[in-house]
C-alpha cells in the first residue's frame, strides 16, 4: 500500500513538473523588449512585437517602407528601422500559424495585390496601441485599412538583401505587406508627424495574426 | 586657393543636385543620394584640372561674385522646392544616409550650413586680398575661346536643366504652370494669393517669379510689381520688385552672355546683331535707360540683346537701374492703389497716363532721329 502510494505521489509530482515546464513556455514572462532583444512572440494573443526606431525623413518625403531592418540595402528608406530579420519575422509568424502568400513576384503585372493570412499591425505610441493606419497618410491624405497580409517572400528577400519588414503596397519582397493597393503603387505613404514621436525614439510594433 | 574654390562650388552643386534628386521618388529609393556631393565635386575639381590649364585668368569662371552667386541661387531654387523645414531635414538626412548614422536633422544641417558659410567667408577674404581680374568679355567677344566655350557649355547645362526639372520634380513643374497662369491671365490678385500664402518667404518667392518672369521674355513683369506693392505697400514693394528686377536682368545678360556672341549670330544673324550693334553705338550708355522707360519694350529682351553686345556688366546694372526707376514706382503707386485709397489710385492712373504720354514722344523723337540717320546715309 505504501509502496502504491509513494508511486502515486512520485507519477504525480512527475506530471506536475511536466505540466509546469509545458505551461512555462507559453506563460512565463519574455525577456523584455530592447535592442538586444528586438523581437518578442506571444502565442496566446497570436503577436509578435518589435522594437523599432523612427525615421523622421518619412515625414514630409514619401516611401513605400514601413519597416526594414537597419543593415538591408533599404535600411534607410523606411518609416520605422529595426534590428529585427525579416527572416526572424517569418519564422515566428508561420510559427503563429500564418500562412504566406508568395503571389507576388518581380513579374507580377502592376497592381497585383498580395495574398496570405491577415496581419493586424499596431504601433505602441507612448503606451497607447493604435493601428498602424491611424500613424500614416496615402498621398497626403488618411487611410481606412491598409490591409496587411503575410506575404512570405523569403527566397526574394534573402536573394535581395533589402531587409524588408513591412510594406505600405503589395510588395514582392516584404515579409508582410499592405493589399489594399498592388505592387508598384509607388512611393506615396508618409508618416504623421503629430502622432509618430520624434526623428529617433523608438516605437513598438505589435503584429498579430487574424 | 583656387582649388578650395573651384571644391566649394563642386560642393554646393552637389548639394544642390542630390537634395534635387530626392525629387525623383525612384532615385531616392535606389540610391544613397548623398553620394551624389562627392561625385559632382570631384567631376567640378576633374574639370578644373583638365580645363583650368588651358583658361586665361586662372578658372576665373568661378570669381568670388559667382561663387556666392551659385551659392544664394542654390539656396533659394532649395527653398522654393522645399520650404525651410523639410529642406533641414532633406540636407539631414542626405548626409546621415551616408554615414549610415542616426543623428538630428537640425544638428547635421546646421553643421554642413555652417561649414559652408565659414568656407564662403574664407573665399571672401582671400578674393579681397588675391584679388583675380575680370573676364575680359568685352575685347573678346567676338571670339570664340576656350572660356567662352566653357560658359557656352555651363548656360547650355543651366537651361537645359530649367527645362529638365519642368519634366522630372512635379512640384517645379505645378509652379511653373501655376504662375505662368497667373502671369499670363494678368491675374494680379491670384499672384498676391499666391506670395502671400508663402508667409514670411513671400519677398523670396516674389524675387524668384520676377527672375523666372524675366527668362520667359513673353510674360509681364508689372502684375508682379503690382501684386507686391499690394502686399508689402508701394513703398517696400517697389523697392522689392525693382531689386528682384535688377537680378532678372543679370540673369538674363549673363544667359546671353554664356550663349555668347559667335553662337548669337549664326542664331539671329550677323546683321541683326550689327542693328543692334548700331542702336548701342548711336546712343551709347544712355540705350539701356531709354529702352527700360519705355513700356513698350520688352524688359528682357533688351537685357539678352545687351548680354550679346561688349557692354560692361557694371554699366549694364547702372543703366538698368536707373532706366525701369520711374516704371516700378508707377506701377508700385497702381498696386498699393489697389488696397483701397482712391486718392492713392488718383494719382497713380494720372501717372500711369503721363509715363505713356512721355514714352510715345520718346519713341517719335527716337524715330524720327534713326529716319534722319537713314536720310542722310542714303544722301
Amino acid at each position: 500500500m505504501k509502496k502504491k502510494s509513494l508511486l502515486i505521489s512520485f507519477f504525480a509530482s512527475l506530471l506536475v513538473i511536466i505540466g509546469m515546464f509545458a505551461v512555462s513556455d507559453v506563460t512565463a514572462p519574455a525577456a523584455k523588449l530592447s535592442s538586444d532583444n528586438p523581437i518578442q512572440m506571444n502565442k496566446k494573443k497570436k503577436t509578435i512585437t518589435m522594437l523599432t526606431t523612427v525615421n523622421g525623413t518619412y515625414f514630409t518625403q514619401g516611401t513605400r517602407h514601413v519597416i526594414v531592418n537597419s543593415d538591408g540595402t533599404n535600411g534607410n528608406k523606411s518609416l520605422l528601422k529595426t534590428d529585427v530579420q525579416p527572416k526572424q519575422v517569418y519564422k515566428d509568424l508561420k510559427k503563429l500559424g500564418a500562412k504566406p502568400g508568395d503571389n507576388v513576384t518581380k513579374q507580377s503585372k502592376p497592381g497585383t495585390k498580395v495574398k496570405g493570412t491577415k496581419v493586424k499591425v499596431y504601433f505602441v505610441i507612448n503606451g497607447k496601441k493604435m493601428r498602424a493606419e491611424k500613424a500614416v497618410q496615402v498621398n497626403g491624405k488618411d487611410v481606412k485599412n491598409l490591409d496587411f497580409k503575410f506575404g512570405g517572400n523569403m527566397a526574394m528577400n534573402n536573394k535581395m538583401k533589402t531587409g524588408c519588414v513591412l510594406c505600405f503596397d503589395s510588395c514582392a519582397v516584404g515579409t508582410v505587406s499592405g493589399s489594399k493597393y498592388g505592387t508598384e503603387y509607388g512611393e506615396h505613404f508618409t508618416g504623421k508627424s503629430s502622432v509618430l514621436p520624434k526623428d529617433g525614439k523608438q516605437v513598438k510594433v505589435i503584429m498579430q495574426v487574424k | 586657393m583656387t582649388r578650395l574654390r573651384i571644391l566649394y562650388n563642386g560642393v554646393v552643386i552637389g548639394i544642390l543636385c542630390s537634395l534635387m534628386a530626392w525629387k525623383s521618388t525612384w532615385l531616392q529609393m535606389r540610391i544613397p543620394l548623398g553620394w551624389i556631393i562627392p561625385i559632382v565635386a570631384i567631376i567640378v575639381y576633374l574639370c578644373y584640372i583638365y580645363y583650368g590649364k588651358h583658361l586665361q585668368q586662372n578658372w576665373a569662371i568661378f570669381r568670388f561674385p559667382e561663387t556666392l552667386g551659385i551659392t544664394v541661387v542654390s539656396f533659394l531654387i532649395l527653398l522654393m522646392t522645399y520650404r525651410w523645414q523639410p529642406l533641414v531635414v532633406v540636407l539631414g538626412a542626405t548626409i546621415r544616409e551616408i554615414f549610415h548614422a542616426q543623428w538630428s536633422f537640425g544638428i547635421t544641417s546646421g553643421i554642413v550650413f555652417a561649414v559652408l558659410i565659414v568656407w564662403l567667408i574664407a573665399l571672401y577674404v582671400d578674393s579681397r586680398k588675391h584679388p583675380i581680374a575680370k573676364i575680359e568679355s568685352g575685347d573678346k567677344i567676338n571670339k570664340l575661346t576656350t572660356q567662352s566655350k566653357i560658359s557656352l557649355v555651363l548656360t547650355i547645362v543651366f537651361l537645359g536643366l530649367l527645362i529638365g526639372f519642368y519634366y522630372w520634380i512635379p512640384a517645379y513643374k505645378d509652379f511653373i504652370d501655376t504662375m505662368t497662369a497667373l502671369l499670363a491671365k494678368l491675374d494680379i490678385k491670384g499672384v498676391r494669393d499666391y506670395i502671400d500664402s508663402f508667409g514670411m518667404w513671400g519677398p523670396f518667392i516674389s524675387t524668384l517669379l520676377m527672375v523666372f518672369q524675366s527668362v520667359l521674355a513673353p510674360l509681364p513683369a508689372f502684375v508682379l510689381t503690382f501684386a507686391n506693392a499690394y502686399l508689402y505697400g508701394w513703398y517696400f514693394g517697389a523697392a522689392l520688385s525693382w531689386g528682384s528686377a535688377m537680378l532678372g536682368a543679370l540673369l538674363c545678360f549673363y544667359i546671353a552672355r554664356g550663349i555668347g556672341r559667335p553662337l548669337a549670330e549664326k542664331i539671329i544673324t550677323k546683321r541683326a546683331l550689327a542693328k543692334m550693334d548700331g542702336f548701342f553705338d548711336e546712343y551709347g550708355d544712355y540705350t539701356i535707360v531709354i529702352l527700360r522707360l519705355l513700356p513698350f519694350v520688352s524688359f528682357d529682351e533688351v537685357s539678352y540683346g545687351a548680354g550679346f553686345t561688349d557692354m560692361k556688366v557694371g554699366k549694364f546694372l547702372i543703366a538698368t537701374g536707373i532706366g525701369q526707376l520711374p516704371a516700378t514706382i508707377v506701377y508700385s503707386f497702381v498696386g498699393g492703389s489697389l488696397g483701397g485709397s482712391k486718392m492713392m489710385m488718383f494719382i497713380g492712373l494720372i501717372a500711369f497716363i503721363i509715363l505713356i504720354v512721355v514714352s510715345m514722344v520718346v519713341r517719335k523723337v527716337m524715330m524720327n532721329k534713326q529716319q534722319n540717320k537713314k536720310l542722310n546715309m542714303s544722301k
